[in-house]
């Protein structure tokens, strides 16, 4: 099974490589506003990754990404990268579950009410104070066939 | 060289023409497809001389691209920068005709090293 420590490497690696920008584990003890991407995986394993990031945090990826201030990018572009940002966690935790699986395309919105299924591991980290969390769930039906 | 970047994401497509800058691979030109059905009609017109790939992405992913252009008999060289990093998927796209699978995240070294190699 798949722990926070494991979720913790990968997302270092996005916010590191790709970003820029440090990230802590732990989430500060804040809660802001947050928006929420996610993705579906779907075969052996069949689940939802979550990435919820406070929404000032979303700009900020997004301006790394794309290279421009936080006061440049549109509201399509902080989607774009965030959905980008949980698809590439979701492609990374994929291939540490059992396989084959699929990948849906990203999602992004407010954050849900509603569970995507049985929570599996739930990572809190933070970027300059401000709080990303990462979690995991398996479908709620998955398994009731064996 | 003629380099077609084919990603959904507006941000992975800005990055990868930034990692190429980071790099020091300049000298090429680029254009761009959102998706799999968009390259295919890029490529046909335009004849690319390298593909970069996302895998998953709307109306026609990236394997699908790929078997697409085999299957007609289109040999342009194609390879994935993806999040995809199973066994499996990476079997897929070498057995398929790809000429690398790229995991995202990489890094600019990372990038270079499996990149660089396929730009003479």
């Amino acid at each position: 099974m798949i722990a926070e420590p494991e979720i913790h490497g990968i997302a270092s690696s996005v916010w590191g490589d790709m970003l820029g920008l440090p990230l802590e584990a732990g989430a500060p003890a804040v809660a802001p506003e947050c928006i929420c991407a996610r993705v579906g995986i779907s075969g052996a394993f069949s689940g939802t990754v979550t990435v919820e990031l406070a929404v000032p945090l979303a700009r900020r990826v997004a301006a790394a990404l794309f290279a421009m201030s936080e006061d440049e990018v549109s509201d399509s572009e902080v989607s774009d990268a965030v959905g980008e940002v949980v698809n590439i966690l979701g492609g990374n935790l994929k291939a540490m579950l059992p396989g084959p699986s699929a990948l849906s395309l990203p999602t992004v919105g407010p954050v849900a009410t509603v569970a995507f299924g049985r929570l599996q591991v739930r990572a809190g980290m933070s970027c300059d104070l401000q709080p990303v969390w990462i979690s995991l769930f398996e479908a709620a039906d998955a398994g009731s066939a064996s | 060289m003629k380099i077609l970047i084919v990603d959904d994401s507006k941000a992975m497509r800005s990055i990868v023409l930034r990692t190429f800058r980071q790099a020091g691979l300049e000298g090429h030109t680029f254009v761009e497809a959102s998706n799999g059905k968009e390259a295919l009609d890029v490529i046909r017109s335009s004849s690319p001389d390298l593909v970069l790939a996302d895998w998953n992405m709307p109306e026609m992913n990236g394997i699908t691209l790929l078997e697409t252009l085999r299957a007609e008999g289109n040999a342009t060289r194609l390879g994935f920068i993806t999040s995809e990093s199973a066994a499996e998927t990476k079997d897929h796209a070498l057995k398929s005709g790809a000429l690398f699978l790229l995991t995202k995240p990489f890094t600019v070294d990372t990038f270079k090293a499996v990149v660089a190699g396929h730009l003479a």
